[in-house]
């Protein structure tokens, strides 16, 4: 018999009395524009974004739709509008080397004045560079050059020519060249008035004509020296016309940029660049003045002159404050996109495009850490990027070999972040574990609370939170009974009278739901009945699973008794988490037990249906009966402990009262009432331990209580310890009000037995004896049968005789070692 | 547009082994179309050069200095394979342009040839080899890629000068070439009233060249002053009266650079 007295209905709920509630509705209610409960996080928070030193970067923890990203957001976005706007960014060709743009820093806002600037000097040497070279000067100069060249020629052989005409030896253009004839008349001497001459004359003649070709070949070997001379002249001349027509434009971009070396720098190396290649100014088709500077942008030739500014800051005052949404490498560190041309790709610092680390450089990023951990390579480059402080632009394509076009390199950019990764805790811990980088780059670790303490100030603060949200949703305002359903809610989600959910996600989505069934019932505030209303119908979206274990068992297809008493067998209470809904139901716990040597066989575990947990559970039952009853002899038997019907992994070790109930039921003989459902764990001195979902589990029983018919002796045995977290349904609550059921909150296995038989658990006397008729005596004398029973086997056939207890008590052999004839197995 | 200052039967030209006769006979063709002419075009095989590839010790020598020996009959079926070539790119021409044409070939000296095969009426185009320089500038980019290559003529204050002038307008116009007209003058006044005058007369009948008409003062009009003017003015052909010695001519031929169109 037991005197424990079933809990009371207080016991099973705490209420938040509206009464307390010092307002109607929530308009009444100012915004609350802190945090509440997340004190360590928002100082870690503080303290990582305050302290500017290289590795103090954040990991912000915690699960799923606390509200990190908004907490984190809005914070950074208040520090950062203290801060300036950092510099602008800009790439820009370097002419010695291509294939390694520049990087330019400039203040806020000049980055995007370089680029116009640079277009504007382009647009205006297209027409001031043509326009130097058609100058009367120019030309004049020019002309003069090609004159002096034409003239030395000419000097060269007209000389030549005297000296021929001298002799009577013509000096004749040919097709091909040039050549010496001899002269008769006015005419070139035929072959047959040369073949007349005596031939003395004949050989003076060769010879003169041969020496005059051998003057003419000398001269004309000159030319190429001459034309050399000349084109130097003419390209000097060149330049210092350009020089001219170049000079005062980049100087006037000089002035605007004298406090910026590296753009000097850039603008002499553009002046360079035009002076050499000038004639790209000069061979321009004439355009329509309107289209000229798009003809400019056309021309290829000129974008090389171009700023290619991926960092513009114009007009920004504050630091920024960037999230990337799809953290992949190139959106993370910029890339390189190339353009088909003729078949072939090719690229230039035009297409140099930024990524998340230049648009935050100077500022905050922030990231899922699970999308940067599961996106190929991010983690590593954002490693890296931390560790150089600087951002390297580097062509995956490129780093992979898969990519052999020509790319490029450019100038790595200082990098000045504050990185802030969001991500649960277990990613933390992993990291924390498996990267040693991880601890050096990531120092700060802001721990987001899952609850906050349901005390008197907290749950008005938490009134003004929902207050807050149901204006930011443009929700109708929740009167204060809803507020107070919506606080009992927050805290049956964590199971907790004590305290609150700060599931931010989850309790707007119920403010939201709420207002739309009182919009659908036609309310004009939120009320108690529309936020049950919601809860409820939550609960029926997700609960088709539920609903047909439920039915499994009513119909008999799950084998759960709720009435009468059976050895041996003892309503557990699981769980189960499916797509985020929690919901409990019964399950059959049965024992047996036969003689051994001390062993509980935990079947689900020797099926690989349990998880470590659950095995150490049925372990520690092993070691209880030890202790508790075989102190001094072996422990001579072998259980089986299993949960029936069921067909899925089970882990945790909240069955494990229900499994001791059962064991010592069947030890003792002793029927267990199927009208009570247990939950608890134990330890091995029979101390019973508080359990998960303890509202959920209750909750499953009751609804096969209640579907069967509730008979005023079903309940449910829960550990002491789990009162505080009992948030029960109503109709739960109402049953128990009626004594329709009952929750009974056990310290140790003995009340939970007691409650179970109807038998007293039974203590130790005087003589070390437990109390006649008590289920602990019986336990113990069985036990004491099964080591006789062994000993008297173990002096006749080695112990290999074993039998087993059946529900009903009875012992049977079971079947004997050695029955094989000898030799059969070798 | 100066309407055509007299009925032209015939454009004829003389060419020899000039390289380039497209372009040449190409514009001799224009000037055709427009004065509603017939085109004809002599090819002079040179006879002193004949002459010299007859000679056995006579070594070619090349633009570049490199000697080579001369062979009679290569000369002959060089001269021979580009009469043809000068005969098939006329014939292209004029018959895009639906022309009336007529290829000859011709043995001696080009200009005494042309003068000979001539009438009255006829516009003559002359092209030889003549005294291009050994080598030109190319590439050098010194004349201004804005400006076409300039007509000059030679301004002469007589009845024959003005013909060349308002031929030369004419072709200039048709060419949408700028006109330079070369004026002999002692001093710079004296070369500025003379172009008043000048243009006060174009303007009389019409000429208006939008401003792409200017003079050049010359000291004199000698064939080496204005072959040189020819040559720095990168000119495309020179206008110029026949009523000139034909040792002037003679000589201006051999210093020519461009085409030399000759108006009686």
């Amino acid at each position: 018999m037991s005197d424990l007295k079933a809990l009371s209905v207080e016991e099973l709920y705490q209420r938040c009395d509206p009464a307390l509630l010092d307002f109607e509705t929530t308009d009444e209610l100012e915004d609350l524009s802190e945090v509440i409960g997340q004190e360590r996080a928002i100082g870690a928070l503080h303290f990582g974004v305050g302290i500017r030193k290289k590795g103090y970067n954040l990991y912000v923890l915690g699960p799923p739709g606390l509200g990190k990203h908004n907490v984190v957001k809005t914070y950074l976005q208040t520090k950062a509008a203290e801060a300036p706007a950092p510099a602008d960014w800009c790439y820009v060709n370097d002419f010695d080397d291509p294939n390694r743009p520049r990087a330019l820093r400039l203040p806020a806002g000049r980055g995007a004045a370089l680029r116009r600037d640079m277009h504007h000097l382009v647009e205006d040497l297209l027409s001031a560079i043509p326009a130097a070279f058609d100058a009367e000067e120019y030309q004049a100069r020019a002309k003069e050059l090609e004159k002096e060249f034409h003239e030395r020629q000419e000097k060269a052989l007209g000389e030549l020519q005297e000296r021929a005409q001298a002799q009577h030896i013509a000096l004749l253009r040919t097709p091909g060249g040039f050549a010496f004839a001899p002269m008769r008349d006015e005419e070139v001497m035929s072959p047959e008035e040369f073949a007349k001459l005596p031939e003395d004359e004949q050989k003076t003649l060769e010879s003169q004509v041969g020496e005059l070709q051998e003057e003419l070949q000398k001269v004309l070997r000159q030319v190429p020296q001459w034309r050399k001379e000349t084109r130097d002249k003419l390209k000097a001349l060149n330049q210092e016309t350009t020089l001219l027509a170049v000079g005062h434009e980049i100087d006037a971009l000089r002035e605007s940029y004298v406090e910026f070396p590296e753009v000097l720098a850039f603008l002499d190396a553009v002046q360079q660049d035009i002076v050499e290649n000038v004639d790209d100014f000069r061979n321009q088709e004439e355009v329509p003045e309107n289209q000229l500077g798009r003809a400019a942008m056309r021309e290829p030739a000129f974008r090389r002159y171009q700023v290619n500014v991926i960092i513009d800051h114009d007009e920004e005052t504050a630091a920024p404050v960037v999230y990337e949404n799809n953290p992949t490498h190139d959106n993370l560190v910029g890339r390189i996109e190339h353009l088909a041309q003729m078949g072939t790709l090719v690229t230039d610092f035009m297409l140099i495009k930024s990524g998340a680390l230049h648009r935050a450089n100077g500022g905050y990023l922030i990231l899922d850490a699970q999308k940067v951990l599961t996106q190929p390579f991010v983690w590593e480059a954002l490693k890296r990027a931390l560790f150089a402080e600087q951002i390297r632009i580097e062509s995956l394509g490129q780093m992979l070999s898969v990519i052999s076009t020509v790319s490029l390199e450019p100038e790595p950019i200082p990098l000045d972040v504050k990185i802030v990764l969001l991500g649960d805790r277990m990613l933390y811990y992993l990291l924390y574990e498996y990267d040693p980088e991880f601890g050096e780059l990531f120092k700060v670790a802001a721990d987001f609370e899952e609850q906050i303490d349901r005390s008197p100030e907290n749950t008005r603060l938490y009134a003004r939170m929902l207050a807050t949200v149901a204006r930011q949703e443009k929700l109708q305002p929740f009167d204060r009974g809803a507020v107070a359903r919506l606080i009992e809610h927050a805290a049956r989600r964590v199971e907790d009278t004590e305290k609150m959910s700060t599931h931010m996600s989850g309790i707007a989505d119920l403010l939201r739901e709420a207002d739309h069934w009182a919009s659908q019932a036609g309310r004009s505030s939120v009320t108690t009945a529309d936020v049950d209303h919601a809860i409820t119908q939550q609960i029926y979206r997700a609960g088709r699973i539920q609903q047909r274990l439920q039915e499994a068992i009513r119909r008999g297809t799950l084998l759960i008794d709720s009435e009468g008493q059976q050895v041996g067998q003892v309503n557990g209470l699981t769980i189960i988490e499916l797509g985020g809904f929690l919901f409990g139901h019964p399950t059959r716990i049965t024992a047996t037990a036969r003689l051994g040597e001390g062993e509980v066989v935990d079947i689900e575990r020797e099926v690989e249906l349990g998880g470590a947990s659950h095995s150490k559970g049925v372990l520690i039952l092993s070691s209880f009966l030890s202790a508790r009853y075989a102190l001094d002899r072996p422990l001579s038997l072998v259980a089986s402990l299993v949960f029936e019907q069921s067909y899925g992994y089970v882990d945790g070790d909240s069955a494990s009262m229900a499994e001791l109930c059962a064991l010592l039921s069947v030890l003792a003989d002793v029927p267990v009432r199927q009208s009570f459902a247990v939950t608890g764990s134990v330890n091995q001195l029979g101390h019973v331990q508080p359990i998960g979902g303890v509202n959920e589990k209750i909750e499953g029983f009751f609804d096969v209580c209640k579907a069967r018919g509730l008979t005023g002796e079903q309940g449910v045995i829960i550990p002491s310890t789990n009162v505080k977290h009992l948030m029960l349904r109503e109709d739960v609550r109402e049953a128990a009000e009626q004594g329709q059921f009952a929750i009974y909150a056990v310290e140790t296995v003995d009340e939970a037995i007691a409650l179970l038989t109807g038998l007293p658990a039974g203590e130790r006397g005087e003589e070390g004896k437990f109390a006649e008729g008590s289920v602990n005596r019986r336990v113990e004398d069985r036990l004491l049968e099964f080591s006789e029973l062994r000993q008297e086997f173990g002096e006749h056939d080695k112990g290999k005789l074993e039998v087993k207890i059946d529900s009903e008590g009875e012992v049977t052999e079971v079947g004997q070692d050695g029955d094989e004839p000898d030799g059969r197995d070798g | 547009m100066a309407e055509p200052v007299a009925v032209r039967r015939r454009v004829l030209i003389a060419l020899d082994s000039a390289a380039r006769c497209e372009a040449v006979l190409d514009a001799a063709v224009r000037l055709a179309a427009h004065l509603r002419a017939d085109v004809e075009a002599m090819f002079v095989e040179d006879a002193d050069l004949l002459r010299l590839a007859g000679l056995p010790f006579v070594r070619e020598v090349g633009r570049h200095g490199a000697p080579r020996g001369l062979d009679p009959e290569g000369v002959q079926r060089a001269l021979a394979d580009y009469a043809a070539e000068v005969e098939r790119v006329l014939g292209d021409s004029a018959r895009r342009a639906r022309l009336q044409w007529r290829f000859q070939v011709a043995h001696g000296r080009l200009l005494r040839e042309l003068l000979a095969a001539s009438t009255e009426g006829d516009l003559l185009m002359l092209a030889r080899l003549g005294a291009q320089p050994i080598e030109a500038l190319r590439g050098a980019a010194v004349v201004s890629r804005a400006l076409a290559a300039p007509v000059l003529v030679v301004w002469r204050d007589d009845e024959a000068g003005w013909r060349a002038l308002n031929v030369a307008a004419e072709i200039a116009e048709l060419e949408a070439r700028p006109l330079l007209v070369l004026i002999a003058a002692s001093g710079p006044r004296a070369a500025a009233q003379t172009w008043q005058h000048v243009q006060a007369a174009l303007a009389e009948v019409g000429v208006d060249f939008r401003g792409l008409i200017s003079y050049r003062q010359l000291p004199d009009l000698t064939p080496a002053t204005v072959a040189d003017a020819a040559r720095v003015e990168g000119a495309d052909r020179l206008i110029q009266t026949l009523a000139t010695s034909a040792e002037e001519l003679e000589a201006l031929t051999t210093r020519l650079t461009c085409p030399l169109v000759l108006v009686r």
